[in-house]
């Protein structure tokens, strides 16, 4: 399971993904997000992290594109300054991956939840955040697997009538993704809720560590010491 | 727990008469239930009502300590809708099982720990990291039960459980059901194959609204339609097969085979 | 040969599609359990699927009927789902509405014509995507679970049209539903874990692999053939053949006996 693969509470990795990000966003210079690198490295090589393929490939592409507009954008065309933000985009965007890897993003949401509502009562608004953030992880994969199927449907429908298709066969797989749509979040709300989910229910979460202590103490040491060095 | 319902009428805004109702009949508690009937007679509407998700416009559901359906606890009842696929909403299979118990749960151990019990149960483990598209029809269905599992429901509502399996899944959805029934859950199944006459204890036929109890053999027969004239043409034979008829269980269909050839 | 598929493996099901022609025409069963990729070969034939190794050649006309026919309704009335796909071009061809007639009144569309499919319930939604194909004349017609959501009034009037289609074109249907199958269908390929290069007999493949039985007649019938009695494996899929190879088989019985 996920969370029991995780190195630390689900909060505690949402902050590290939280403060890393804006670690190496506001590094300036090679050292630093060399060593940046290496504690990635580090921590990939230390848990097993495996990424998939598409992760890979967005790694690879993301930073490569990012660089491109940075030079596209800049007036005078600075090669080495478009590279550098290139780099520390890949190194953001390789953070982001290792954490989703670490600890799943519903873990997280659902550990945030929980200590927001700790602070703030049982609202309910919370848990309808929550209930959407599931839905959407849960829909557009499963819009996108509809639509795919819509679009093959008329592909086969056009080729088997032996007539040529209309600009108007790329837009037909909108009906059925809106009609699927209305139909589905209706579903998925009642099938929630026979599950036992209700606005005011705060759900349970790993527990909080003497270890998950000192690593959040770290971060911010880190993050502190960074934030006045460079800035 | 017995579950009382009380002159529950459902009808829908746009019908003249009522789709459901007016139904009184009390399930009790650690019974399965068998409910058939024909399509569109009001099966899926009472499984609607009694998930929480469709509100009567009269009378009401009620537990035996006299709680309203408003007022039973949220995860009292497991719902395995007739296309499971609607009902998984985490991003792969762990994280779907695990969803009620962390709303349900003491903790977030007892959670994991649920989680671990269900994909056991349901023989998914090895299929936990896999997202729900990669899944086969037959596995989304095993793995919507292993979430209703972990949700510790104490009452078990199947809508047409055999559907799109195959005869290895349909028989573990049957192994899974029989553990629950042993286990003490109150178990209702909405079906129309005969494979759960015998599991079930009580037998309830609704058509057009209308709910009523049937006794085994009429359930039996009117489910199992195709095996009852088998049995009624064999003992019409009786001048040829007159001792077969008179000493054999009819009902039992592998004595019966030995009986046909022996070897 | 319009499809041939060689040395190709699918994602996630696993399954291995040695060699693969398909018949000239014909229906046939593919059957397997449930996982094994069924569908997935299903998407391989139509192009919704490609794969990084193995080749594969589709050269045939290929249509399918899916598992949820929401994936295939895309218009506002059933009249343009039906006739969308053919441009406006041949509306004046008298010989072209005739064929619109039939179909129509083959799958009893003239009550929900112009109503929306989405108001409509599963067993009409399916008859709609049925009547689509059946008017696109595919050389090859790929069903996945048909007969679900099909009262007995349509699961017999579709396997009558199949029967009648049997000569035109290739059939492949994916059911769970043997007995349905077994009524009208002579041999099947099945998928589990490779997918056989030719077609067996559907009821061989029944009694070979499909183990727990789902009525008391099927459960029978497995007693029967283990014990090598000399009965059709399709014997079971309805209590009158049963009843007559019984009566057979118990009159062998007695024969055997008298010394």
């Amino acid at each position: 399971m996920e969370s029991s693969a995780a190195p630390a509470n689900p909060l505690v990795m949402l902050q590290v993904l939280f403060l890393g990000l804006i670690i190496i966003f506001i590094t300036n210079r090679v050292w630093l997000f060399g060593a940046e690198a290496a504690a990635l490295t580090a921590v990939q090589w230390r848990y097993h992290i495996r990424m998939t393929r598409t992760e890979a490939l967005g790694l690879i592409i993301g930073p490569g594109l990012w660089a491109l507009l940075a030079y596209v954008n800049h007036r005078s065309g600075d090669v080495s300054g478009a590279l550098w933000d290139g780099f520390r985009f890949g190194g953001a965007l390789w953070l982001s991956i290792i954490i989703v890897h670490l600890s799943a993003p519903a873990d997280m949401i659902q550990q945030l939840e929980r200590t927001l509502k700790k602070w703030l009562g049982p609202r309910t608004i919370i848990g309808q955040m929550s209930l959407i953030a599931l839905l959407v992880m849960r829909y557009i994969p499963a819009l996108r697997v509809t639509a795919k199927r819509v679009n093959t449907d008329v592909r086969m429908r056009r080729h088997l009538a032996g007539h040529e298709g209309t600009w108007k066969d790329t837009l037909r797989f909108l009906t059925p993704l809106v009609m699927i749509s209305i139909l589905r979040s209706e579903r998925i709300a009642e099938s929630i809720w026979a599950r036992g989910w209700r606005p005011n229910i705060i759900p349970v979460t790993a527990g909080w560590s003497k270890r998950d202590s000192v690593i959040t103490a770290g971060v911010w040491i880190v993050f502190l010491l960074t934030w006045k060095v460079l800035i | 727990m017995n579950i009382i319902f009380n002159h529950v009428v459902v009808q829908y805004d746009t019908a003249s008469s009522p789709a459901l109702g007016p139904v009184n009949m009390v399930i009790h508690g650690g019974e399965c239930v068998l409910i058939s009937g024909p399509n569109g007679g009001g099966k899926t509407t009472l499984a609607r009502v009694l998930a929480g998700v469709l509100l009567p416009v009269a009378g009401d559901v009620c537990l035996s300590d006299g709680r309203t359906r408003r007022e039973w606890p949220a995860n009292m009842v497991g719902w395995l809708q007739q296309e499971p696929e609607h009902q998984i909403v985490g991003a792969n299979v762990a994280e779907d099982v695990m969803l009620s118990s962390l709303w349900h749960a003491e903790s977030h151990r007892e959670a994991l720990r649920r989680t671990k019990a269900a994909l056991v149960r349901t023989q998914l483990v090895r299929m936990g990291r896999r997202s729900w598209e990669s899944l086969s029809g037959g596995e989304i269905h095993a793995a919507a039960v292993a979430a209703i599992i972990a949700q510790h429901a104490q009452i078990l509502m199947v809508d047409e459980p055999e559907t799109m399996l195959d005869a290895s899944s349909g028989r573990r959805i049957a192994d899974i059901l029989e553990q629950s029934k042993r286990d003490g859950t109150t178990l209702i199944i909405i079906s129309h194959n005969s494979r759960w006459v015998e599991l079930a204890d009580r037998y309830f036929w609704i058509a057009e609204g209308l709910i009523r109890e049937l006794a085994q053999a009429e359930m039996q027969e009117l489910l199992t339609d195709d095996w009852q004239r088998f049995c009624q043409g064999l003992t019409q034979l009786t001048d040829a097969m007159e001792p077969m008829t008179r000493e054999n269980d009819l009902c039992d269909p592998r004595r019966l085979g030995q009986y046909l050839w022996p070897s | 040969m319009a499809i041939v598929i060689e040395n190709v493996v699918l994602p996630y099901s696993g399954l291995r599609i040695p060699s693969w022609r398909a018949p000239d025409r014909g229906l046939y069963g593919v059957v397997g359990p449930n996982g094994s990729g069924k569908s997935q070969f299903f998407s391989l034939l139509y192009g919704g699927l490609k794969v990084p190794t193995g080749t594969v050649s589709v050269t045939a006309r290929v249509g399918c009927v899916m598992q949820h026919p929401e994936h295939q309704l895309t218009e506002s009335s059933v009249a343009e789902e039906l006739l969308w796909a053919f441009g406006g071009t041949k509306h004046t061809d008298p010989r072209w509405r005739r064929r619109v007639d039939q179909t129509v009144a083959r799958w009893q569309l003239e009550p929900i014509w112009n109503q929306s499919p989405w108001t409509l319930s599963t067993g009409q939604k399916r008859r709609v995507v049925l009547a689509v194909y059946d008017l696109l004349d595919p050389e090859v017609l790929l069903m996945d679970e048909p007969t679900e959501g099909l009262d007995r009034f349509w699961r017999t009037n579709l396997k009558n049209w199949l029967i009648s289609e049997k000569s035109a074109r290739l059939i492949l249907i994916i059911s769970h539903d043997w007995t349905w199958l077994l009524s009208f269908i002579e041999t099947g390929f099945w998928c589990e874990r490779v997918l056989d290069s030719t077609a067996a007999d559907l009821g061989r493949l029944w009694y070979c692999h499909n183990q727990p039985a789902s009525s008391p007649l099927e459960e029978l019938w497995r007693e029967l053939l283990s014990r090598n009695a000399p009965v059709s494996f399709r014997g079971w899929i309805d209590s009158e053949r049963a009843l007559q190879q019984v009566v057979k088989l118990w009159n062998q019985v007695q024969h055997r006996q008298i010394p």
